[in-house]
C-alpha cells in the first residue's frame, strides 16, 4: 500500500487490508462464456458433447467385456468368462502372438527402407529431392488393400506369379514363396509403412544442429562414427517415437492380414475381430471381441504411454531445438546411382509391381501367367460385369463421407483447439487429452465400440447402425486427433493479440473464427482437408466393422468382391476407385507446394 | 474518464498463485493522457488488460464515464467487445489476410455498433487520413513497414471513435529512431482526438515526454502518481527515485525537526546531509537520494556543507558527459561529469550537492 503520508502521491486513503486479498479467484461464468457469445458457447457444448463420446466408446467396450450373456440381457452378469475365452482358445491367442510378430515386422521393413532414405533427403546432396518427398507422401495414398492384393498375386503359394514361374518355367519342385505367412504379410504392410517412416525421421534429421557432427568430425571421428555415436544418438528419441507409432499402426492394420492372411485363416487382432463381429456359421461374438479390444487398448495404451513419456523427454535433448538449421550436406558423388537405386527398388516393390498386377489381374477372367494365351484372354469383362448397383451405392456413399468428414472433422478439431487454446474454461487442457486418444487408442476398438453402442444401447432410441451417419461419425472421432494435431500447432502459432484485437473492435467469437481466424489458418485446413479426405476414400478397416447392405463404401466392395471370390473384378473396382483418386492426389499436391506445408 | 477502484487480480498456476495487480485505483480525467509504468512483471499491463476486459478482475469496479463496466461487489460484467474502447497491442496485431483499409474498416463493419455501408469508406479514409497512410488503402497489410503497421493500429483503434484509448507499449517494437518520431506523433494525434487514454511502458523517456500523469507501479502496486515533472523532481521513495533516471540512494537517519523551508539534516556512515523531504520523510530511518548530475566538482575546501570527499574509482566517457564512479567511505557514487573536466583515475576529489537536490524519503512505496 502507498505511504498515504507521502505528499508527493496523490493516492486516495483507503481502509482495503494491505495484505493480498486472500479470497479465491472467482470465475463467473459471463466471463467464460458470455450469454451474448453464441459461438462460444456452441463451440464449448459441442467440444463437451464429442468428449463425452470419445470417453464413452472405449468404457462401453470395458464394461461389455465383462458382461458374459448377451450384453443387455438384464439377466447376465459380470465375469472374466470372455477373457478366459480369448485366452484359451488356440486361434485367439495365436492372432495375438501373430499380431505382435506382424508388427515387429513391419517396424523392420519399415526402418530398413524409411530410415536410409531419410537420411538422403536431410543430409546428401541426393539429386531429385522433390521427387523423393512427392512419391514417398503420394505413396500413402496407394491404398493398403491394392499393394496387398499386387503382392498376394505375386507370391501367392499356388497362384501367385513368381512361384508359377520358378516352379514351371525354372524347375524349381515347390514354390519358393509364401506370401501368406506373418512375415510375408509384415513385409507388404513394412513396405506401405515405410513413408511415415521417412517423414517422421526426416523431420528430426532435420532439426538437428549440424554443429554438433562437425565438431564429432573435427575431433577426427570417423564417417560412420559420426553418423552412429552422434547424429543416430541425438535422432534416437525421434526414431523410437515414430517406431511406437509404426508398431501402434501395424497393431490394428486391417488392409494387408484381411487380403492375404484371412484366406489362408492366418489371423492377426484386426481380422480374428471381425471372425468374432461376423461369423460365418455361428451368432456374433461381441463379448469375446469386447475382450479382445479390452487387450489390444490395454496394450496400445501402454505403447502411448511409452510414446507420450518420450516427447515429454525430447526437450532433454536441447540440441534438438526445432530450429531452423542449415543441415550439413554429404556429397554422394560415385554414390549417387547407389542411393537412387536403392530408393527406385523401394518404390518399385512398394508401388509399381503391385499396382501392374493388379491391372493385369483385372484384364483376365482368372489369374495366370504372362502367356500368348492369356493376352488373347485379355478383356474389359471384369469392368463390364461390375455389380454396378453395389458399386454406385458405394461411390455415392464414398462422396458423401468424403466431403462431410474433413469438413466436419476440421470444424469440430477448430472448435477443440479454440476451447484448449483460447477459451477460459477451467480444466480446459483436459480435452487435448481427449482428443488424443483415438490415436492411443486403434480405431477399430472404436469401430467395435460403437457397434456395440448403436447395437444394444442405442438401438430403440436411435435407429443408427446401418446407417451413413454411424459411417460418418466414426470416421470423425476416428480423424479427431490428427485433425486437432493440425489446428493446434498452427492455432499455438497465430499471435493471441490478432483474436484480440478484433474483440476490442467489438466482434464476438462467431466474427471472430469466421473474419480473422478462418481466413489465416486457411492453408493448412486446406492441406489436412484434402488430406483427410483421401484417407476417408480409402478406408477400409472401420468401414468394413460397420457396415451393412445398405451404408457400404467403395472399399467395402472391393472387399466383399474380394471375400466371395471374384479377384478379377475386385482388382477391377480397385483400379477404378485408384483412378478416382489421381484428381484429388493432384490437388493434394498442388496445395502442398502451394502452401508450403510438409517437411518439404 | 476512467476511474478505477480497489483493482485486484490473482493468477493461479499449478504451483503457485500471483498477486499481478495488488489494490490498484486511480482515475483518468477526460482527455487526459495518462501512463502506467514501471519494470517488467510489475502489473501494469495486466491493469490495462482488465480496462480493456480482456483480464477479468477478482475485486474492484472499473468505470468508463461514470458507468460502471466491470464490478465484484455489484456484479457487472461487461465483455469487451461491448466496451467501446479502442485499444493498440504491442504487436500491432495486424489482420495479414486484410488490406490497409480492410483492417480500419474492420470495427465498422463487423462491430457490435453496427454502421450504414455508405458511411464505411469516408470513416476509414478519415482515420487512414490522420495517419497519413490514406496513399495506401489497398496496400496488403504485412507489406507495411513497422511504423506504418504501428500507425495502421492507431487508425484502427480511433476508427470507433471509442471513449476511452488504450495504448499497451505500443512503441517497443520500432527502432530507435523511428520510436523517437512516433513518440512526438502519437502524443499529438492523441491529444488532437481529445481521447481519453491510458499508455502503458517500461520506457522512463517515452512517459516522462508524453503523459499528462504517470502512474509509476511496483509488484502491483502504485508506487507514486503525480505529473512526469513531480515524479522525476520529487520521488515519493527510493524505487521510484532509482526507476526515473539514475539516484545513488544513501541510507541515512534524520536528526532534526524539519527547518521553515521543510530542509532536515540527515547522518549519513560518512556524515552529516542538509536535505529536502518532499514527500514527508522528515523523522526516523529514511534513504537519500542523489541523481548523478546533481554532483558538482568542487574545489576542496568551498562551500564547507554537504560536500563529500572521495577518490575517482572509474571514469567511461559516453559523449556529452562522463559516467564516473567515485569511492566516498564505503560507498560508490554515480556522479556525472563534463569531459572537458574529468579527473584522471585515482585522483582524490571534492563533490558537492545542493540541499534541495539531496531528497530524504521512505525506502518503500
Amino acid at each position: 500500500m502507498a505511504d498515504s503520508s507521502a505528499t508527493g502521491a496523490v493516492i486516495e486513503p483507503t481502509a482495503w487490508p494491505a495484505s493480498a486479498p486472500q479470497q479465491k479467484k472467482r470465475l463467473s461464468l459471463r466471463f467464460i462464456l458470455p450469454k451474448e457469445d453464441p459461438w462460444a458457447i456452441a463451440m464449448v457444448v459441442l467440444v463437451g458433447l464429442l468428449s463425452l463420446f470419445i470417453l464413452t466408446i472405449p468404457i462401453i467396450v470395458l464394461v461389455l467385456s465383462f458382461r458374459d450373456g448377451r450384453p443387455i440381457d438384464p439377466t447376465s452378469t459380470y465375469s472374466f468368462m470372455h477373457y478366459a475365452s480369448v485366452f484359451t482358445d488356440p486361434v485367439a491367442y495365436r492372432a495375438l502372438l501373430n499380431t505382435v510378430t506382424f508388427s515387429l515386422v513391419t517396424l523392420v521393413v519399415a526402418f530398413v527402407f524409411g530410415l536410409p532414405a531419410a537420411w538422403l533427403a536431410e543430409r546428401t546432396n541426393l539429386p531429385a529431392k522433390p521427387l523423393l518427398y512427392t512419391l514417398m507422401t503420394l505413396g500413402i495414398l496407394l491404398p493398403g488393400f491394392a499393394t496387398a492384393m499386387g503382392w498376394l498375386f505375386m507370391m501367392h503359394p499356388r497362384i501367385g506369379l513368381v512361384n508359377v514361374f520358378l516352379t514351371r518355367v525354372v524347375g524349381f519342385s515347390e514354390a519358393p514363396f509364401n506370401i501368406a505367412t506373418i512375415i510375408g504379410m509384415g513385409w507388404v504392410q513394412g513396405l506401405s509403412l515405410a513413408p511415415i517412416a521417412f517423414i517422421m525421421t526426416a523431420a528430426v534429421l532435420k532439426a538437428i544442429d549440424p554443429a554438433l557432427e562437425e565438431s564429432a568430425q573435427m575431433s577426427g571421428a570417423h564417417f560412420f562414427n559420426v553418423i552412429r555415436k552422434v547424429t543416430l544418438r541425438l535422432a534416437w528419441p525421434g526414431i523410437l517415437a515414430s517406431g511406437i507409432y509404426i508398431v501402434t499402426i501395424g497393431f490394428a492394420s486391417f488392409d494387408v492380414p484381411a487380403i492375404i492372411g484371412m484366406s489362408n485363416r492366418i489371423f492377426t487382432f484386426s481380422t480374428y475381430l471381425l471372425t468374432q463381429l461376423a461369423p460365418h456359421d455361428d451368432l456374433p461374438h461381441y463379448g469375446k471381441a469386447a475382450a479382445l479390444s479390452t487387450v489390444v487398448m490395454a496394450v496400445s495404451g501402454l505403447l502411448a504411454l511409452w510414446y507420450g513419456r518420450l516427447q515429454s523427454q525430447a526437450h532433454r535433448y536441447q540440441v534438438v531445438t526445432g530450429k531452423g538449421y542449415r543441415p550439413r550436406i554429404i556429397a554422394l558423388r560415385k554414390y549417387t546411382w547407389l542411393a537412387w537405386t536403392f530408393l527406385g527398388a523401394y518404390f518399385v516393390l512398394s508401388k509399381f509391381l503391385p499396382l501392374i498386377i493388379v491391372i493385369w489381374a483385372s484384364s483376365l477372367p482368372y489369374f495366370q501367367l504372362p502367356s500368348e494365351a492369356a493376352f488373347k484372354a485379355m478383356s474389359w469383362a471384369n469392368f463390364l460385369n461390375i455389380p454396378w448397383d453395389m458399386m454406385l451405392l458405394g461411390l455415392r456413399n464414398t462422396s458423401i463421407l468424403m466431403a462431410l468428414v474433413p469438413t466436419l472433422t476440421l470444424a469440430c478439431a477448430l472448435a477443440f483447439s479454440w476451447v484448449v487454446l483460447r477459451s477460459k474454461v477451467p480444466g480446459r487442457l483436459a480435452f487435448d487429452f481427449v482428443a488424443f486418444l483415438p490415436h492411443a487408442i486403434p480405431n477399430i476398438v472404436f469401430g467395435v465400440g460403437v457397434l456395440l453402442l448403436t447395437l444394444f444401447l442405442l438401438r430403440n432410441v436411435i435407429p443408427f447402425y446401418g446407417t451413413l451417419w454411424i459411417l460418418l461419425f466414426v470416421f470423425i472421432i476416428g480423424r479427431i486427433s490428427y485433425a486437432t494435431r493440425m489446428t493446434n500447432s498452427t492455432l499455438i502459432q497465430v499471435h493471441r493479440e490478432l483474436e484480440e484485437a478484433a474483440t476490442m473492435s467489438g466482434v464476438g467469437t462467431g466474427t471472430i473464427v469466421r473474419r480473422v481466424l478462418l481466413p489465416i489458418l486457411a492453408p493448412t485446413m486446406i492441406y489436412a482437408w484434402i488430406w483427410m479426405a483421401l484417407l476417408t476414400f480409402r478406408e477400409l478397416t472401420l468401414a468394413v466393422i460397420l457396415t451393412t447392405k445398405d451404408n457400404l463404401t467403395l472399399p467395402v466392395v472391393v472387399w466383399s468382391m474380394w471375400q466371395s471370390g471374384d479377384y478379377g473384378a475386385a482388382s477391377a473396382i480397385t483400379l477404378i476407385l485408384i483412378c478416382l483418386m489421381v484428381p484429388l492426389t493432384a490437388f493434394y499436391w498442388w496445395a502442398v507446394r502451394k502452401t508450403g506445408i510438409e517437411t518439404t | 474518464m476512467i476511474e478505477v477502484e480497489h483493482l485486484s487480480l490473482t493468477y493461479h498456476s499449478a504451483k503457485q498463485t500471483h498477486l499481478a495487480v495488488n489494490d490498484v485505483s486511480f482515475t483518468v480525467q477526460k482527455g487526459q493522457f495518462y501512463t502506467l509504468l514501471g519494470p517488467s512483471g510489475c502489473g501494469k499491463t495486466t491493469t490495462l488488460r482488465c480496462v480493456a476486459g480482456l483480464e477479468r478482475p477478482d475485486l474492484g469496479e472499473i468505470r468508463v464515464d461514470g458507468a460502471a463496466v466491470s464490478s465484484s461487489d455489484k456484479d457487472i460484467w461487461i465483455p469487451p467487445n461491448r466496451r467501446s474502447i479502442g485499444m493498440v497491442f504491442q504487436s500491432y496485431a495486424i489482420w495479414p489476410h486484410m488490406s490497409v483499409f480492410e483492417n480500419v474498416a474492420f470495427p465498422l463493419r463487423y462491430g457490435v455498433k453496427k454502421t450504414p455501408s455508405s458511411e464505411i469508406k469516408p470513416r476509414v479514409m478519415k482515420a487512414l487520413e490522420m495517419v497519413q497512410l490514406d496513399h495506401l488503402a489497398d496496400r496488403a497489410a504485412p507489406h507495411l513497414s513497422g511504423g506504418q503497421q504501428q500507425r495502421l493500429a492507431l487508425a484502427r483503434a480511433f476508427v470507433m471513435e471509442p471513449k476511452v484509448l488504450l495504448l499497451d507499449e505500443p512503441l517497443s517494437n520500432l527502432d530507435a529512431k523511428l520510436r523517437e518520431e512516433m513518440r512526438i506523433e502519437l502524443r499529438h494525434l492523441v491529444k488532437s482526438m481529445g481521447m481519453t487514454t491510458i499508455f502503458v511502458t517500461h520506457e522512463q523517456i517515452e512517459a516522462l515526454t508524453l503523459s499528462d500523469v504517470i502512474a509509476v507501479m511496483k509488484d502491483g502496486k502504485i508506487a507514486q502518481e503525480g505529473s512526469p515533472l513531480d515524479i522525476y523532481q520529487k520521488p515519493a521513495n527510493a524505487f521510484v527515485a532509482d526507476f526515473i533516471g539514475k539516484s545513488n540512494l544513501v541510507p541515512g537517519t534524520v536528526t532534526t525537526n524539519p527547518s521553515a523551508n521543510g530542509m532536515v539534516r540527515v547522518d549519513c556512515a560518512w556524515g552529516s546531509l542538509a536535505c529536502a523531504a518532499p514527500s514527508g520523510a522528515t523523522s526516523g530511518a529514511i534513504m537519500v537520494a542523489i541523481r548523478p548530475e546533481h554532483l558538482e566538482l568542487t574545489p576542496s575546501g568551498t562551500p564547507d556543507e554537504n560536500v563529500l570527499q572521495g577518490t575517482i574509482e572509474t571514469t567511461a566517457f559516453v559523449g556529452n558527459m562522463t559516467d564516473c564512479i567515485v569511492k566516498v567511505g564505503q560507498h560508490s557514487f554515480k556522479v556525472q561529469l563534463h569531459p572537458d573536466r574529468t579527473p584522471a583515475v585515482g585522483s582524490q576529489v571534492s563533490l558537492y550537492i545542493a540541499a534541495r537536490h539531496c531528497l530524504a524519503m521512505r525506502e518503500d512505496a
